[in-house]
């Protein structure tokens, strides 16, 4: 989207525009479902969250306190805390977050397919902090770079810098240290 | 240390990202100091970037979550209308009895302020608009003024019904001009279908997004705020049942007969209108309030067996209870979280009192559920019961596997156990062969079985040649010296067959023991023929009184002979 032809579509969607709103959908479900995608591994839940994700900016866009700075990264914002929100209720379940990206009903003989080594680095990042982890999936699931990612997140790249230094250790330590 | 391993970590990223070759090892090589730590750091980051790889599947249901999005946003946009119309005429302007609960003065004033300012002609010009018409308020206004200042009861209850009836003559005429509008009307449920019901002759189109509160039957009063169509049609935005109070009781006599047996049988409070202006009959210094027991026994009258006078009031209508408004509706479980659910595009919230009837599946996103919730004074609605009708449907999971050929026709294959349907869209390469080595791609669907999408049929490698008796000859297979002999298409028979002659074979090994036959050649019978032959001295294969499982261990050996192409 250009910078300039933002805040027009915006403003027009805050009038719930059918247009604005179907452009502003066009433009970025994709991403926002991708994002929830490799957060969560699993394609029906991602297309469900995406359509609340949009539902919820829907309720919020009128607010003044919507967005202060990025449209997107409050779109990638509501989408983390929707993920958020989903993993907490799983934990409610008893359910391990390492089960999560494996669907229950999954047949074993996929989950042997599966390469158990990704599959251990995408649950390492699922345990990452929020923040933490929201770097790792854009910047490296996403090709986002520094400065999206602190578009996003409404911080510095400086920032984002040490965020990134601070997941990848982390993630180095819950794999145990070993060179991957 | 950390900031300078922050920013060489970031510039080789950087690096490593532009796809430089050799980034990762040049950088760790420029940094020694750092090396240790950033070589794995980096590694990692390389790793990562392979889940990029891992390309979701086509999100189909994004069209959906595009049309649920477009029609949310044309229910608030109307809802955002109809809050701005309240603004420019506000509400209060319509709800006299409120007002006059709190000043009668202040009504008379508006009344006469109302007259004043707009005129009789203008109340006159008002008296035929429709919903959507400037003046249309103005009908309400007036309306509502002859409706406070009716104080005959029997009078009241009629003119109520008559407004009811002119509420649905102007929904059913405004609907016709093709207008959009929202309206609101009162009438019985006179038919209900899935797809519209009828109130009071007032055809409403009922959609997955109608709000229904209320136990709601045939007969049952409802209130029905819809929205007119472009199309002609009227679309039911909310259907309430209304209290049983709210219905109007012309034959209610305003002077009950002061009998001992029949008060208490034909009065019972219930039966006063609760739109009757509940204030006015409120304000009666009858009896208290306080004396007359909840339930409508004889015994709730003592004082009227003992002094019958016929001015004696009935008995004082308690107001209504607070109504609970009961929402019920159905849809997929969009959202879960602690504190509040979204079923079917409305947000519900949870406490501990919520009940979650899981005996038809797990609460999961996806499923479909029933909610049962109470509608809260701020709007919001609190669920009291949230059955889970329906597991979330399984979506279609890629499932790839080799194994060995069991059977296949047009329309099933059955590899390594697992029985896959195949159709035109399927990729099938090579011949298949019982016995032969399938490498399957699949996907299992909703209904747990598997479509293939593509079948591999992998040809071994492991040749072999041996000479025995033909013991066996059948379309498909012959046996030979006691061992299995596949034929296809590609199979190269020299000679004449017969059971009892020797053959010379030259195959493939397949993983299940047998051969593939790729050349068998029928040796001319020995003149004359003696019984049966001996095995020959060139025999790869132990002969067939061993086990088949020990036929197949020898078939893990290496190449027994040479190839077969090399002796042509």
């Amino acid at each position: 989207m250009q910078p300039n032809e933002e805040p027009a579509l915006l403003n027009r969607a805050r009038e719930y525009d059918q247009a604005a709103i179907a452009e502003i959908y066009d433009r970025y479900s994709l991403r926002i479902y991708n994002y929830i995608y490799h957060r969560l591994g699993n394609a029906h839940l991602a297309e469900d969250l995406t359509a609340t994700v949009f539902l919820r900016m829907l309720e919020a866009i009128r607010s003044s306190r919507a967005w202060q700075t990025s449209f997107s990264g409050w779109l990638y914002r509501i989408a983390h805390n929707l993920v958020v929100d989903y993993f907490r209720a799983g934990q409610q379940d008893e359910v391990a977050l390492e089960e999560w990206p494996i669907p229950s009903r999954e047949h074993p003989a996929d989950i042997a397919e599966r390469s158990l080594a990704q599959q251990r680095l995408r649950s390492a990042v699922g345990q990452l902090t929020g923040e933490q982890n929201v770097v790792i999936t854009l910047k490296f699931l996403e090709g986002m770079s520094n400065a999206e990612v602190a578009g996003v997140l409404g911080k510095s790249e400086g920032a984002v810098k040490s965020l990134q230094f601070r997941a990848l250790a982390s993630l180095r330590r819950m794999m145990g240290g070993e060179e991957l | 240390v950390n900031k300078g391993l922050e920013s060489v970590l970031d510039e080789c990223l950087n690096r490593i990202e532009a796809g430089k070759e050799e980034a990762l090892d040049a950088c760790v090589a420029e940094h020694p100091a750092l090396a240790r730590e950033l070589e794995p750091l980096l590694h990692l980051a390389v790793e990562l970037e392979t889940l990029r790889e891992d390309v979701p599947p086509a999100p189909a249901a994004l069209q959906a979550g595009r049309r649920k999005l477009l029609q949310e946003a044309a229910r608030l946009k109307a809802l955002e209308e109809e809050k701005a119309r309240a603004r420019r005429f506000p509400l209060w302007a319509l709800n006299l009895p409120s007002l006059l609960r709190r000043s009668t003065a202040v009504v008379a004033l508006a009344a006469v302020l109302v007259v004043t300012l707009l005129g009789g002609g203008t109340i006159a010009a008002a008296a035929t608009t429709l919903p959507g018409d400037t003046l249309y308020p103005v009908k309400r206004m007036t309306e509502q003024f002859r409706l406070v200042l009716t104080l005959d009861r029997e009078a009241k209850a009629e003119l109520v019904q008559k407004l009811d009836e002119r509420r649905r003559e102007e929904a059913k005429a405004v609907a016709s001009t093709g207008r959009v509008v929202e309206m609101s009307f009162r009438g019985y449920v006179s038919r209900m279908s899935l797809s519209g019901w009828t109130i009071s002759n007032v055809p409403v189109t009922v959609s997955p997004e109608t709000l229904l509160e209320g136990e709601m039957s045939f007969g049952t009063v409802v209130r029905v705020d819809v929205r007119s169509l472009s199309d002609g049609t009227l679309l039911a935005v909310r259907i309430s049942a209304e209290p049983q109070e709210a219905t109007p009781q012309p034959t209610l006599s305003p002077t009950p007969r002061p009998t001992n047996t029949d008060v208490p049988i034909q009065v019972p409070p219930t039966v006063v209108p609760a739109t009757a202006v509940p204030t006015q009959v409120r304000s009666k210094p009858t009896v208290a309030p306080v004396e007359v027991p909840p339930t409508a026994t004889p015994s709730r009258m003592p004082t009227r067996t003992a002094t019958p006078e016929p001015t004696v009031t009935p008995i004082p209508p308690t107001p209504p209870p607070p109504r609970e408004i009961k929402v019920r509706f159905r849809g997929i479980i969009e959202a879960i979280s602690a504190q509040s659910w979204t079923v079917d595009g409305q947000t519900v919230r949870i406490d501990a009192n919520t009940r979650v009837d899981e005996s038809a599946g797990r609460a999961l996103v996806g499923a479909i559920a029933t909610v049962l919730a109470l509608r809260q004074d701020d709007g919001g609605l609190l669920a009291r019961e949230i059955q889970i009708e329906q597991p979330p449907p399984t979506p279609e999971q890629p499932f790839e596997f080799q194994g060995l050929i069991e059977s296949w026709s047009a329309t099933q294959w059955v590899v390594g156990g697992h029985v896959l349907i195949v159709n035109s869209d399927t990729v099938i390469e090579g011949s298949p062969q019982k016995g032969l080595l399938a490498e399957v791609k699949s996907l299992r669907q909703s209904d747990g079985s598997l479509l293939a999408k593509s079948i591999v049929v992998t040809l071994p490698t492991e040749e072999v040649q041996f000479e025995g008796v033909i013991e066996d000859i059948a379309a498909d297979q012959w046996v030979i010296d006691g061992i299995v002999v596949r034929i296809d298409a590609q199979t190269q028979i020299l000679g004449t067959p017969a059971v009892g002659a020797v053959a010379e074979v030259q195959g493939l090994l397949l993983p299940d023991g047998a051969v593939l036959g790729r050349r068998i050649e029928v040796q001319a019978p020995l003149d004359p023929p003696t019984t049966a032959p001996e095995p020959t001295p060139t025999e790869m294969i132990p002969p067939n009184a061993a086990p088949a499982a020990e036929r197949r261990r020898y078939a893990s050996v290496p190449p027994l002979v040479g190839s077969v192409a090399s002796e042509g």
